[in-house]
């Protein structure tokens, strides 16, 4: 007796995803039934149709693809993970200058009293730039700045707190 | 997918472009074809298979499913068909139906025939087109499920993974998309 069911035991019978027992069980029914055949024909039919309505991508295309993965691949070669990470690592320790300028140029200098800022700052510099990091990312998610223009910041930050340290010292 | 490509992955996950470049002549024209289905427009799915294999090498650090290549593949691309058809919809379409078979095609686009020969090759081609015609014509879940297996080559507990449906939704869409193109290609059965 023919019925959707068996319909869909073919399919899974003819993908490979019965188990033993099953498929053999199904091969008895396949062996009486006419129109399961023949439907397990039709699977066979759409494969080969399938077959040759099959495209290939250009050459250019995979081209095309292999050439936006050049940056990544730099990064790679030195030795650094790839993309993201070294990334966040410049806007990282660029963020941390740019919080110890901030904080720098809110604070009253007094000689001698290092010891006793020297851990607080450390904290508030490290909530800070976890701060600017959780807003970088929920700001820009996926940003995809070069690396060069994070070191810029970097240099530019470090600069300027030199010369502040200048002027106060 | 095979254990072989298996160590494709390994090495491309380390960053050799090689290898990579490997995984795309393995399993490219299964996820263009896919695509190509999927999008039903030339254009887009070229877009959509670059935009793929991208978001595939930027993945590739985080995927540890051994011997589950595919499936994250084609999951990949049935998400973004999802997204391109979501923009798209806003948006007039260009239809395979508007689109002529062979036209505008690169020679290695062209259709493979069984056997060598014009007629056989021009069969192939018809037949091609008419296979094209009647996927378009599927209902849109029908479709995703028949271009999953036929192209993606998932199985059909993969495909209702993917499409987050219970295995006998799959199996059923499946069912009523091998009985369409039966009954509409019957001439060019062998």
């Amino acid at each position: 007796m023919h019925s959707p069911e068996h319909e869909e035991r073919c399919l899974l019978y003819e993908a490979g995803e019965l188990g033993a027992a099953q498929a053999a069980a199904f091969e008895r029914v396949l062996a009486g039934c006419e129109d399961c055949r023949a439907f397990m024909a039709g699977i066979k039919e759409s494969h080969r149709l399938c077959g040759a309505a099959r495209l290939s991508p250009s050459l250019e295309l995979d081209e095309r693809v292999l050439a936006r993965l050049a940056p990544s691949e730099r990064d790679t070669r030195a030795g650094l993970p790839a993309g993201r990470p070294w990334r966040a690592m410049g806007m990282s320790l660029a963020f941390a200058g740019a919080a110890a300028l901030v904080l720098m140029s809110r604070w009253d200098f007094v000689p001698g009293e290092e010891l006793e800022w020297t851990g607080s700052i450390e904290t508030r510099i490290a909530a800070a730039q976890d701060e600017m990091e959780a807003v970088s990312e929920s700001v820009a998610p996926g940003y995809d700045a070069d690396i060069e223009g994070d070191i810029e910041t970097l240099e530019r930050s470090a600069d300027e707190l030199e010369d502040l340290w200048r002027e106060r010292g | 997918m095979e254990d072989s490509d298996e160590g494709l992955v390994e090495r491309a996950r380390s960053g050799d472009t090689g290898a990579f470049k490997a995984m795309i002549e393995s399993h490219g024209p299964r996820l263009y074809s896919f695509l190509v289905g999927r999008l039903r427009s030339r254009e887009a799915a070229e877009d959509a298979y670059a935009e793929a294999w991208m978001r595939v090498w930027k993945g590739l650090p985080a995927y540890r499913s051994r011997g589950k290549f595919l499936p994250w593949l084609f999951t990949i691309a049935h998400r973004l068909s999802l997204d391109v058809l979501e923009r798209e919809s806003r948006r007039p379409t260009l239809s395979m139906d508007a689109m002529p078979a062979d036209e505008g095609l690169a020679p290695s686009e062209r259709f493979p025939s069984g056997e060598p020969g014009p007629e056989r090759e021009a069969m192939g081609r018809q037949a091609a087109a008419r296979v094209r015609l009647v996927l378009d014509a599927l209902p849109e879940e029908q479709r995703q499920v028949f271009l999953l297996r036929e192209f993606g080559g998932l199985t059909f507990a993969q495909i209702a993974d993917v499409m987050d449906c219970p295995l006998s939704t799959a199996l059923a869409r499946m069912r009523y998309a091998v009985l369409k193109l039966r009954e509409e290609l019957e001439e060019f059965h062998a």
